[in-house]
């Protein structure tokens, strides 16, 4: 799922300063499930505005997934009462509702910050970093883009110890997850063929990114 | 979704336990309902009329009060059992008095060494009592426990009255005799045999005591009359493992112990706290309850999942602490599924709909928005306390349940300090509703500093016994 | 034009020294050359940092160009933090035109270490695919891409490998993987604890790696008995025993003993089946090297011919 988290109050605040009609639109979908955009969340934020200076008026709503556009139609009717809408879905919701909603500036309240799964209540991980080219299968199942600080391709760096990274002792050592799940699946000898670039073409340095199944797709004019 | 309200009570009971009192209990209730007996031994006696299921171990345990259904595997192969009530009787049966009858004839003071390991307190309480009682008889006798709980009835007073009477008590204390070593009364067992559970008796034993934290002086050779060892360990761990299992770990709200835990439907008999039951008051207790169980064909809830808002997220299903939460399918969302509360589990403790990050959960009864109200209470603890008082108050099932909009919702311009109010720490009928709800405050204030905002949400803890015009101060912050 | 002196000094069966350069924290040409003065003579090639520990410094390249004015010769170091597989080829064509040598490859520290925290690293090959693509421009005359160059970078191509960090099991491997990719030498992380290190070269050794990888120990001068401490305790991937902590606190002048324990480390390190040499780290404290070196009885260094 994405994960994203509230930004500073103070910037929000400061995005929202002069208006006098605010909507705050939570999203159904991942950032529901990780806790920080959902409903609950989004009145949340809605009233803390509202507490903030009473004479605006600060609503909440929530659409079961903000990046579908038939979910934002939901809202036409409501949208027009409003100066401003504040967005608590992932940066794709907000783009969603900007393009949706053209005259109106719908703004972000989270920062999205990654791919990933909760591992105890209310404890999220990244996993995924999209890269577009999954190796899972040659690194049993751990994703050393996601995983290793340095996204090493080849096995642990020198800093992996104690199976912790350098950078942090909260961080795990992806390589020796690695290394102890090859172990397990009796495939350590995957570590010893070299792994050769990676081709980034496909991950974010490639440019904008789509995925199309053409199957699917009918041309408008037809 | 429709949710059913009312319910099929299963009438079979499975009974768990190798002890005695476990076949007794199987044995007495069968009388009265189907009755199946899983333990993890076999049957020393075929009580009648029931079904036995030996050599099993627990699975999984899913459903709810009424409606259970285990997993067990059961001498190799694993089966499904549906079961209305679950009873629980995990204590192996220590035959205290009967080593202490053996030396009922001596005519001489004897030594006698006693290692007791991993017993429940109320066996404890029986040692304890026997070592007094030989101990003014004139014996010598020495006592070797691990971290022995006096927490039983009175037991501080058993305790001193024994080491009056001349019983020295030892602990953290290795423990080696010619005829082997034991890993009993020490928390660094020795190498070499596993202690078995159970009481084992040794005559006429130089035993070797060391009692590590007594350091240097801390070492005795004592000649022993007699050597017993009192040990319930494997039992202990056998019975953590079975109440993660059953989900009730963490249920440990003395007042309710012996006979409920802290999921409906589940009752655990004796495990170890409170006053100890005679196997007729334990078997009479049982029935009422199982009895009173299957009259509650309507129990109420006052939470429901809306399916339509429900984004199957299972904050409701890991924070509830009766594990009444489930999956359901039919839900009107994008998902067919919905978690489901199920009303013959559910407390009522409200943690589900307060951490709901959806709000898909609808609390039937909810407080009106009080245009006055600037405390937010529980309808049992702070609600009786602040009757009179004049305070007006939104009053919820339980604390643990008003969740951050709850709060925010009861502000209005003007109104600087709002007040929920909780059971003490550790006294939360629900696991941790009192935490939770501290925790929901301490954001919300985290959240107002931030926005120079002065409104400050104050925890104030009570408990029943409180006098309630020092409540009302409180309360009223004067 | 002349091949590298460290080359041949580990060919014709010498003994091999190498000493660390930092760059300044600036343009300063004269803070190089002072250093290069200072230290000519006393080792056969000297490694130039690159922005180590993330912290920004003059770069590798340009420094090296520095000593060799001063008639050292440079080992530059090349880490994947900073550069994608564009700059750092160009960067290697560059280095080779300004007849640099010695080239070593690293994965470089993580920039959370550093003073920009806040920067987007790069990462786009690691340090084995580094080794093999810098053998591949020389070998085979061939960019990353499979495309034809004219004039070959002839360097020599170096490694690192820390024997003290986890999972230990793979570290030889590891070594292997760089031997593979194309590393002909390989300095170590420093060397304090002795045993864990020979343990190490045992597996080493037992794979025939030694044979084909020339070992340069890594050494280290440790200031004061605080830095060992502070090593011991906050350094990732660094061993470092209680006695040598000890040693320091227990003594009157910790200089002269850090000293002592250094010299008497190389001898150690030394006897060593498998070490070819060793890589003295004295990290902002260059002016003691030539001690080392001297009572070592590893002055004055071999002069090789072509």
């Amino acid at each position: 799922m994405i994960v994203g988290e509230l930004k500073p109050l103070a910037e929000i605040k400061n995005m929202v300063h002069g208006y006098r009609r605010i909507l705050v639109v939570g999203c159904g979908g991942c950032v529901t499930v990780c806790q920080t955009g959902g409903l609950q969340e989004a009145e949340t934020l809605a009233r803390l505005l509202y507490m903030d200076d009473p004479e605006t008026t600060v609503e909440s709503l929530a659409v079961p997934r903000q990046c579908e556009w038939e979910f934002l139609e939901q809202l036409k009717t409501a949208i027009p009462r409003y100066e401003i809408v504040l967005s608590t879905a992932c940066g794709i919701g907000v783009q969603a509702m900007n393009e949706y909603f053209r005259g109106i500036q719908t703004l972000p309240a989270l920062n999205t910050r990654f791919l990933g799964m909760p591992v105890q209540h209310g404890l999220f991980v990244e996993r995924c970093q999209a890269c577009g080219d999954c190796m899972l299968h040659r690194t049993g199942g751990i994703c050393p883009v996601a995983r290793c600080s340095k996204n090493l391709m080849n096995g642990p760096c020198g800093g992996s110890k104690n199976g912790k990274c350098e950078i942090s002792p909260e961080i795990d050592c992806a390589w020796q997850l690695i290394y102890e799940r090859l172990k397990v699946l009796d495939q350590l000898e995957r570590l010893l063929a070299i792994q050769p670039p990676k081709d980034w073409s496909h991950a974010r340095d490639g440019g904008v990114r789509k995925m199309a199944r053409e199957d699917l797709m009918l041309d408008e004019g037809e | 979704m429709e949710y059913p309200r009312t319910f099929q009570t299963n009438p079979k009971v499975l009974v768990w336990g190798e002890s005695e009192l476990a076949s007794r209990l199987a044995e007495e209730i069968g009388r009265q309902h189907p009755v199946v007996w899983a333990l993890p031994g076999e049957a020393v006696e075929q009580p009648r009329g029931i079904t036995v299921l030996p050599n099993s171990r627990l699975i999984e345990v899913a459903g709810a009060a009424g409606c259970f259904s285990l997993q067990i595997e059961t001498s190799g192969s694993v089966i499904r059992q549906e079961a209305g009530t679950i009873v629980v009787v995990l204590e192996l049966e220590l035959d205290v008095p009967a080593a202490f009858r053996t030396i009922e004839e001596a005519d001489q003071p004897l030594t006698i060494v006693m290692v007791v390991d991993g017993v429940r307190p109320g066996v404890f309480r029986e040692i304890a009592e026997g070592a007094l009682t030989l101990a003014r008889r004139g014996h010598r006798v020495f006592l070797i426990v691990d971290e022995v709980q006096v927490g039983f009835p009175d037991g501080e007073e058993i305790y001193q009255e024994a080491r009056r009477a001349g019983v020295v008590f030892l602990k953290d204390t290795a423990v080696h005799f010619d005829g082997g070593s034991a890993a009993c009364g020490t928390k660094q067992p020795t190498a070499g045999e596993e202690t078995p559970a159970g009481f084992r008796e040794f005559i006429g034993q130089k035993v070797y005591l060391d009692c590590r934290s007594l350091g240097d002086i801390g070492s005795w050779v004592i000649e022993a009359d007699r050597l017993w060892f009192f040990s319930g360990d494997r039992v202990r761990a056998d019975y953590r493992q079975i109440r993660k299992i059953l989900g009730i770990a963490g249920a440990d709200c003395q007042e309710y112990y012996p006979l409920r835990t802290r999921r409906k439907g589940i009752l655990e008999v004796d495990p170890g706290w409170g006053e100890p039951l005679s196997p007729e008051e334990i078997l009479a207790a049982v029935k009422t309850l199982i009895r009173s169980q299957a009259g509650e064909a309507e129990p109420v809830c006052r939470y429901e999942v809306r399916g339509e808002l429900c984004a199957l997220c299972f904050t409701c299903y890991r924070t509830c602490p009766h594990g009444a939460v489930s999956i359901r399918e039919g839900a009107e969302n994008l998902y067919g599924q919905a978690m489901f509360i199920d009303p013959r589990a559910c407390f009522n403790c409200g943690r589900c709909y307060a951490e709901c990050p959806a709000r898909a959960i609808r609390l039937h009864l909810q407080p009106e928005e009080s245009t006055k109200a600037v405390v937010l209470a529980c309808e049992n603890s702070g609600g009786p306390l602040l009757e009179g008082s004049g305070i007006p108050k939104l009053l919820f099932p339980c604390a643990g349940g008003i969740g951050i909009t709850d709060m925010l919702r009861a502000w209005r311009p003007g109104i600087e300090r709002l007040v929920v109010m909780t059971c003490r720490d550790g006294k939360c009928q629900h696991r941790d509703g009192g935490k939770r709800l501290k925790l929901r405050a301490e954001r919300l204030n985290r959240l107002f500093r931030l926005l120079n905002n002065p409104v400050r949400i104050e925890v104030v803890q009570v408990s029943a016994q409180d006098r309630a015009d020092e409540v009302w101060r409180r309360v009223s912050g004067l | 034009m002349r091949g590298s002196n460290l080359k041949r000094v580990l060919e014709e069966g010498h003994f091999a020294v190498t000493a660390e350069i930092g760059p300044p924290k600036s343009c300063d040409a004269a803070f190089v050359h002072r250093k290069a003065d200072l230290l000519r003579g006393y080792a056969d090639a000297f490694n130039i940092t690159d922005n180590q520990t993330a912290i920004v410094r003059m770069s590798s390249i340009a420094a090296a160009v520095l000593i060799q004015q001063k008639g050292l010769e440079p080992v530059i170091q090349m880490t994947c933090r900073d550069r994608n597989r564009i700059g750092l080829q160009s960067d290697l064509l560059g280095a080779a035109a300004l007849g640099i040598k010695n080239v070593l490859c690293l994965t470089g520290d993580h920039q959370s270490f550093g003073n920009h925290p806040q920067a987007k690293n790069v990462f786009d090959l690691d340090s084995i695919q580094l080794i093999k693509t810098i053998k591949d421009m020389r070998d085979e005359g061939r960019f990353l891409c499979g495309e034809e160059m004219k004039v070959r970078p002839d360097v020599f191509i170096g490694c690192v490998e820390n024997p003290f960090a986890d999972p230990f099991e793979f570290r030889a491997l590891r070594l292997q993987k760089k031997v593979e990719a194309g590393a002909e030498f390989v300095q170590t992380q420093c060397v304090l604890d002795l045993k864990h290190f020979r343990r190490f070269m045992d597996m080493i050794n037992d794979r025939g790696l030694t044979d084909r990888v020339a070992v340069l120990a890594g050494v280290m001068p440790i200031k004061s008995a605080r830095m060992a401490r502070y090593m011991q305790r906050n350094v990732a991937g660094m061993m470092v025993p209680d006695e040598l902590c000890e040693r320091l606190e227990a003594a009157a002048d910790v200089e002269k003993e850090a000293i002592d324990i250094v010299v008497e480390q190389i001898a150690e390190v030394k006897e060593i089946p498998g070490v070819k040499g060793v890589h003295i780290m004295a990290v902002a404290w260059e002016e003691v090297v030539p001690e080392i070196v001297r009572r070592a009885g590893l002055y004055p260094r071999p002069v090789v011919n072509d």
